[in-house]
């Protein structure tokens, strides 16, 4: 047997290799590639003659200078930010509540749950586009709830007014993420062992207080998870709003990503466009690298 | 359970999924009411005359909305195929542990998958320009696979870790082979989660609205996400007609949802990929 294993045991890992060596070909060729390119591009000053061929000229960091004194970089950032806080937060928070009625057995309680997970399955186009509509300054029913209990005597014109139209985007962001918290939360709840929440009541725990001293310790990584989740994802947003506001008005509602987008492909910056994306790439990477360390110990 | 409880929980719970669903409501009849009544200073709850008006608008023969829809079903139906085609054997090559450095494929494949669209937009823009490949179908193809080969790998490979490995060593004795293995014993036993990652590629194919708008100029190549913009126009949106395609747009998923349910929540607790 011995004899003829070195040729068998080559032929056997080349056969391994057969298994992975398209996808990851692809994944090399169609990600990693335009991942570094950005790293080239940063550092050129291409534009729409030269951006195709490749031959834009080196300026050094001159792109890099300019972004970072861009005043809509440093609101592009800012917003950022506080759309990150908000739609984690509120997220998270109705995530949370949602999961935990919905973790009671009450009948329909398993249907219910699962047909909340619509909202974040639709394309986001679609939400977007139906927020647009709700929220509309002209006929928009939430403007028309609103006036109707007399919370505000004249419509709100949530999109088309600076200052406003981040937080409306935020809230259309907030509604599509909530599901994905919820089931993430429950998947975590259910995991927990029954018996430690007996004991907890044996000893005359209430509900709130096992709630504060069991579930949300032992769901500690979960949440941790989510979190870092949040943020990853909080870079994917783009197509909301697109549809919403296009960034508007007067970029108010820019977060990084649509202003890469604005950059590269309105402006036609692409060497100021990939900046922008570097400076993204190092944010997911140490995110990323944050999350793979809690799911690693996870013990995925 | 308290008595109270049993009644009063699933009726808080059809309320609480009631408000939370009511944008989808919302989306649904205003694509059913009159013009006349979407412009309606109090708007109305229920339409009070049903009509289909905005979706006859839609594919009208002016409109294109037909093609857009083929152009979407050919993207997302090829991404699937392709996806899985690609991510399967990859996925079980990872889950075997045959080979030298598995565990940095693995953190590739899961870090690749948190990457944004925006991030890949431009050099991905540049790549198929130089191909010449912008404006058609196989580019955007490509650029929605970046987004469903890491998921589906991701996903694979721990359904294939879950799996007994007794099997698959009994068809290797028998002298299967190992790709004669995978295909023979494998990929029929691992049906629900192939479907799942068939499921997700196709939803994300379907949904994919950054790559479609930066790679394709020409409208006949247009998926329904891009097309749907057409309503939404610059001298005011045609309400009843854009939430009419959005409701078509909708349709697909909903449908796989409600047929896949089951495999759609352990798909997202499995990958989660998107928020």
């Amino acid at each position: 047997m011995k004899k003829y294993g070195s040729y068998k045991s080559i032929k056997k890992s080349m056969n391994e290799y057969t298994f992975i060596l398209p996808a990851f070909l692809f994944l090399v060729i169609f990600i990693l590639y335009p991942v570094l390119y950005n790293f080239t591009l940063s550092v050129k000053d291409a534009n729409l003659s030269n951006f195709v061929s490749g031959n834009a000229p080196f300026t050094g960091l001159e792109n890099y200078t300019k972004v970072i004194s861009d005043p809509y970089f440093k609101q592009a950032a800012v917003n950022m930010l506080i759309f990150m806080v908000f739609c984690l937060s509120l997220q998270f928070l109705i995530g949370m509540l949602l999961a935990l009625f919905f973790n009671m057995q009450f009948a329909g309680a398993k249907w219910m749950r699962a047909l909340v997970l619509v909202g974040w399955m639709n394309p986001v186009i679609i939400s977007g586009s139906t927020f647009k509509w709700l929220l509309s300054g002209d006929n928009g029913v939430v403007n028309y709830l609103l006036m109707k209990i007399g919370l505000i005597h004249s419509p709100i014109a949530f999109l088309t007014q600076p200052g406003i139209a981040l937080f409306s985007v935020t809230a259309a962001n907030i509604w599509v993420g909530v599901p994905f918290n919820m089931i993430l939360l429950l998947a975590g709840m259910q995991s927990l062992p029954l018996e430690i929440y007996e004991a907890a009541s044996i000893d005359g725990a209430g509900k709130i207080k096992s709630f504060f001293t069991i579930t949300l310790p032992l769901l500690k990584p979960t949440i941790s998870i989510l979190l870092m989740m949040g943020i990853i994802n909080s870079f994917k947003v783009f197509d909301l709003i697109y549809i919403m506001t296009k960034g508007g008005p007067a970029r108010s509602s820019q977060i990084l990503p649509y202003y890469s987008y604005e950059l590269s492909f309105q402006s036609y910056k692409f060497g100021e466009g990939a900046v922008v994306s570097v400076l993204i790439f190092i944010f997911v990477m140490v995110f990323a690298s944050f999350y793979l360390h809690m799911t690693q110990k996870e013990g995925d | 359970m308290k008595k109270t409880n049993k009644i009063l929980f699933p009726i808080v719970g059809f309320a609480i999924m009631c408000i939370y669903l009511f944008p989808i409501y919302w989306m649904v009849i205003s694509s059913l009411k009159k013009t006349t009544e979407i412009f309606a200073s109090v708007p109305t709850f229920f339409p009070t005359e049903i009509t289909v008006e905005s979706f006859k608008n839609i594919f009208s023969k002016q409109s294109q909305f037909q093609k857009y829809i083929l152009n979407s079903v050919l993207i997302s139906s090829v991404n699937t195929v392709l996806t899985i085609i690609l991510s399967a054997p990859a996925a079980y090559g990872l889950a075997r542990k045959k080979i030298k450095g598995v565990g940095f494929l693995i953190i590739f494949v899961l870090v690749v998958q948190m990457f944004p669209a925006s991030m890949l937009a431009s050099p991905l823009y540049s790549l198929f320009s130089k191909l010449g490949l912008t404006n058609s179908y196989i580019s955007v193809i490509f650029a929605n696979m970046t987004i469903s080969v890491p998921y589906c790998i991701a996903v694979l490979r721990t359904f294939f870790v879950s799996l007994p490995s007794d099997l698959a060593e009994a068809a290797l004795v028998d002298g299967c082979g190992i790709w004669g293995t995978f295909l023979r014993i494998i990929v029929p036993i691992s049906k629900t989660g192939i479907m799942t990652c068939a499921a997700f590629s196709f939803v994300f194919a379907w949904s994919e609205f950054m790559y479609s708008l930066t790679l394709l100029n020409d409208q006949k190549y247009w998926p329904i996400t891009l097309g749907m913009r057409l309503f939404d126009g610059q001298y005011g949106t045609q309400w009843g007609e854009l939430m009419a395609a959005a409701t078509v747009c909708s349709l697909p998923v909903i449908l796989i949802f409600l047929v896949a349910q089951k495999y759609i929540v352990s798909g997202v607790t499995a990958g989660s990929v998107k928020g």
